[in-house]
């Protein structure tokens, strides 16, 4: 298995894991305001902090064993990961604007309505956690048919 | 210079302008007039959606596969510039994050209508990234091979 698909694969795990526990804790405590709650804000904080805590663990331990095994990584490898990024980028750009969206149509009740300074961090957040997800799943894709 | 680096210098210098033009409509006007503002709001939406058209045309639209000098080259250098497209996003989005939160520490809310602005600026400053991302991957390879 090469360096990016044990990326890959790390990547899907952790990131996947992540909005599944995010997306059931919210589901099951949550409101439109539950940024005013703060266990629920102190339990998002965890979650994120454990999910970005194990991503640094999975890709120190991958870069490692990489080093160690002297692994080379070709031209197929550079091609795949390349077209991953062009295809993630779009694909994050549109969670981006769905997430703007949502919040707007779920926040705006006047033309002065105000959100949290938190739903920034939760826009940035769910742009890189979308980006990483979708260029893993286009590297296992790839590396599968050929 | 190549044909693709070219028109990503166009595309670059046409979305370079429709950007500061959109900074200088929002300077001369109140943040708060946009959900009320029709006007402002059209030539806001004109302005933002003029980068990503322009980028599109000059770079993805038109037949650049047609023309001889297009070499393998020049399609590593185009599937290089998503890399820095993406960070320039990821970085436009934690400025955002800090800039605001400074600037509303103390009121605790922010209005919603930087919503629609934090998602105008993403689209501008990623198709003006990708330009970039392909300058500069030209400029690498002429320095580094």
């Amino acid at each position: 298995m090469s360096p990016s698909q044990k990326m890959a694969w790390g990547n899907v795990i952790v990131w996947g894991t992540y909005l599944i526990v995010l997306a059931i804790v919210l589901a099951a405590n949550g409101t439109v305001l539950f940024w005013q709650e703060n266990s629920l804000k102190n339990a998002f904080f965890t979650i994120t902090g454990v999910a970005f805590a194990a991503f640094i663990i999975m890709m120190l331990f991958v870069w490692i064993r990489t080093s160690r095994a002297k692994v080379l990584i070709d031209e197929r490898d550079h091609k795949i990961m390349n077209r991953a990024n062009a295809l993630a980028g779009p694909i994050a750009m549109t969670a981006l604007a769905v997430t703007s969206l949502v919040l707007g149509l779920v926040y705006v009740e006047g033309e002065n309505s105000v959100m949290s300074p938190y739903f920034l961090m939760y826009v940035t957040l769910i742009n890189v956690v979308v980006y990483w997800l979708a260029q893993a799943i286009h590297i296992l894709v790839a590396y599968k048919r050929n | 210079m190549a044909p693709l680096q070219k028109r990503a210098l166009i595309s670059l210098l046409m979305g370079l302008a429709l950007a500061i033009a959109l900074i200088v409509v929002f300077v001369t006007r109140d943040i708060n007039t946009f959900a009320t503002d029709l006007g402002f709001r059209l030539i806001v939406y004109a302005l933002w959606i003029g980068v990503p058209v322009v980028y599109l045309l000059l770079i993805n639209l038109t037949r650049l596969s047609k023309l001889k000098q297009v070499d393998e080259r020049d399609k590593l250098i185009k599937d290089r510039a998503p890399k820095i497209q993406w960070l320039s996003v990821i970085f436009s989005l934690a400025a955002w994050y800090v800039i605001l939160n400074e600037v509303y520490w103390e009121k605790g809310q922010i209005p919603v209508v930087y919503l629609t602005l934090i998602f105008i600026s993403t689209l501008v400053i990623s198709s003006l990234a990708e330009s970039l991302g392909i300058l500069i991957g030209y400029w690498r390879m002429n320095r580094h091979g």
